[in-house]
């Protein structure tokens, strides 16, 4: 009941004073344990003006296990996989990365980072990271169409 | 060959005469017509007998089956005079399969009966162990089986095998085979049975395979087919993984699933490995003093991020890190390495050296005299990067000490063992070097 109580810490100071563009709540009053977050697509980037759902959910184990991240939101994004999971695949998240000493906050912060600056090196869908590439300008396109169709009028 | 079977006949007069061929060392002259002396005789070379071998062979050798004669066996094993044997070699037209079997075919003597398959080669043997472990189980059923027929179960089993046959046979030799003079022949030691068995099973197998094979069986042949059928086939394709993982896959599908198991797999598999309790329990424990919390006053725990209190008991780790001990023994139970800079602890699973056991290895020494006396030579066959390391170890906790006054006595021992350890560990300590490179400014 640790996690619980860690938790709860970071749940209330990230209410309290949210990284920029970024809010948190649960998906669930009674479940501690997972939560929506609503990222604002970064300015300057193609996600710029959408809302994007992002489900975080912790482990029991939490926090010596990672979270896990996710778009509920369909982007079109190297590290964001194209499919009803939308799984993101952030490297301080891997099991031989993640510290404990990890926030939420630094989670949240570093994959809203991603959304500005993609990482087409570490890919789960390569056909966007090598647009994303050689051809960025269609890139940019693609993923403003999608933010537009996707990320935006309360979607 | 000193034998009187030759015999001379003379091309001239066209007389035939007895040749003493034991005289045939001697002149010349005894080779010429006894009627008209002529020498331009011929001899004529009588067999001494007829190879009795081949003699005995002919009728009991499957009688046309094309492939049956190819056995290179079969003439020497015959010609031992094991009777009612017979061995049959088979090619798939596709060549695809090829395939020998023994046939027992009953007659045997009963000291013959009595040992482990004399006449099996050694290939054979090899197969009848394999296919005896497949239908271990089935030759039970069977035998549960065999009463309810119209025949003796030794027989029912007869039956079978010869059914067996006509599906692996040109339905044609059937009728050949049995009226062969092995058949109808009672067994004549329950000895024998299991080796018809596990033939039949072989042969059974063999059919499933094929699958193609008409499946024209006699009644009995089918009812103890039909225990075995399927069921050996699903055992050799668990066995074999056909349809499964294991190590080949047959289609896109499967492999992607492999390939994502085994990323998962790695994934899960790169984390450091746990540190051992008793390391755990041996790290060194003191009260939060004014020097360890930061110049506002607060310190925190960075697992649960409660607020520590001056005087409160923490554990503190070799690179300085300090925690509750209750949230760092959850961490460290699954990873030896510090949570917040990744510095391994030093564990016995990590280090291969000659110095303690596992129950006692490098656990943080209570005497300094012992572990100076450890880590030179240990120092010695390190290669230069860890030994930056350790050096680097030793300064990043020596310039907080500046700041912990107590600390020196605890921790000093703490540091030459930890950097010991993790120069073992391979890239975790690669890694605990780059973090404490990266993390290390920030932290002292």
């Amino acid at each position: 009941m640790a996690s619980q109580k860690r938790i709860g810490k970071e749940l209330s100071e990230l209410t309290a004073s949210p990284p920029e563009g970024i809010s948190v709540e649960l998906a669930d009053e009674a479940d501690l344990f997972k939560w929506k977050v609503f990222m604002n697509g970064p300015e300057g980037s193609p996600y710029e003006g959408g809302k994007f759902l992002v489900n975080l959910t912790l482990p029991n184990e939490y926090p010596f296990k990672p979270p896990t991240v996710s778009f509920g939101t369909k982007i079109y994004h190297p590290n964001v996989t194209n499919d009803e999971k939308g799984s993101m695949c952030l490297g301080m998240l891997r099991a031989d990365e993640w510290k404990p000493s990890s926030k939420i906050a630094a989670v949240l912060e570093f994959a809203r980072q991603l959304l500005l600056e993609p990482m087409p090196d570490d890919a789960v869908e390569g056909r966007i990271a090598e647009q994303y590439k050689s051809d960025r300008k269609r890139y940019d396109e693609i993923a403003r169409e999608w933010t537009r169709k996707w990320a935006m009028s309360g979607q | 060959m000193a034998d009187s079977g030759d015999r001379g006949m003379c091309h001239a007069c066209g007389g035939v005469w007895l040749l003493n061929r034991g005289d045939s060392a001697g002149p010349e002259s005894h080779l010429t017509c006894p009627h008209c002396d002529s020498d331009f005789i011929e001899i004529i070379e009588i067999p001494p007998e007829s190879p009795q071998p081949e003699a005995e062979a002919e009728p009991r050798s499957p009688p046309v089956n094309p492939w049956a004669d190819h056995n290179p066996w079969a003439q020497e094993e015959l010609g031992s005079g094991i009777p009612g044997v017979s061995f049959q070699s088979y090619r798939s037209p596709d060549g695809r399969f090829s395939f020998s079997t023994t046939m027992i075919g009953g007659g045997i003597p009963s000291q013959q009966g009595a040992q482990p398959n004399p006449m099996l080669p050694m290939v054979m043997q090899n197969l009848e162990t394999l296919f005896q472990g497949l239908t271990g189980m089935h030759n039970g059923r069977q035998a549960q089986q065999s009463p309810g027929m119209a025949m003796p179960p030794p027989q029912a089993h007869m039956a079978g095998l010869q059914g067996q046959e006509t599906g692996i046979r040109d339905p044609s030799d059937v009728q050949g085979d049995t009226g062969g003079p092995h058949e109808g022949q009672p067994f004549n030691g329950p000895g024998m049975t299991p080796v018809t068995i596990r033939l039949q099973s072989i042969a059974d197998l063999f059919n499933i395979i094929q699958g193609d094979i008409p499946m024209q069986q006699n009644a009995a042949g089918q009812a103890a087919g039909d225990a075995s059928r399927l069921s050996p086939f699903a055992m050799l394709s668990a066995l074999m993984n056909v349809q499964r993982s294991g190590d080949a896959v047959y289609s896109q599908e499967e492999l992607d699933r492999v390939i994502s198991q085994l990323i998962d797999h790695a994934q899960q598999g790169n984390g450091p490995p746990p540190a051992p309790e008793s390391v755990i329990n041996s790290l060194p424990k003191k009260k939060v003093t004014p020097e360890m919390v930061g110049t506002d006053g607060k310190a925190d725990c960075s697992i649960c991020m409660e607020s520590v209190e001056l005087n409160t008991e923490v554990t503190v780790l070799p690179c300085d890190h300090w925690f509750h001990f209750d949230c760092i023994k959850i961490w460290l139970s699954q990873h030896n390495t510090c949570p917040h800079c990744r510095r391994s602890i030093g564990s016995p699973n990590t280090t291969n050296s000659a110095q303690g056991t596992q129950e006692d290895p490098f656990v943080i020494p209570d005497s300094p005299v012992q572990s100076s006396q450890q880590i030179p030579p240990q120092r010695s066959s390190f290669s230069s990067f860890p030994n930056n390391q350790a050096t680097d170890g030793t300064q990043s906790s020596t310039s907080a000490h500046t700041h912990a006054a107590p600390a020196p006595e605890t921790e000093q021992p703490g540091v030459p063992q930890e950097s010991q350890s993790e120069a073992n560990t391979g890239s975790g300590g690669i890694t605990g070097w780059v973090w404490n490179r990266l993390s290390g400014g920030g932290n002292s």
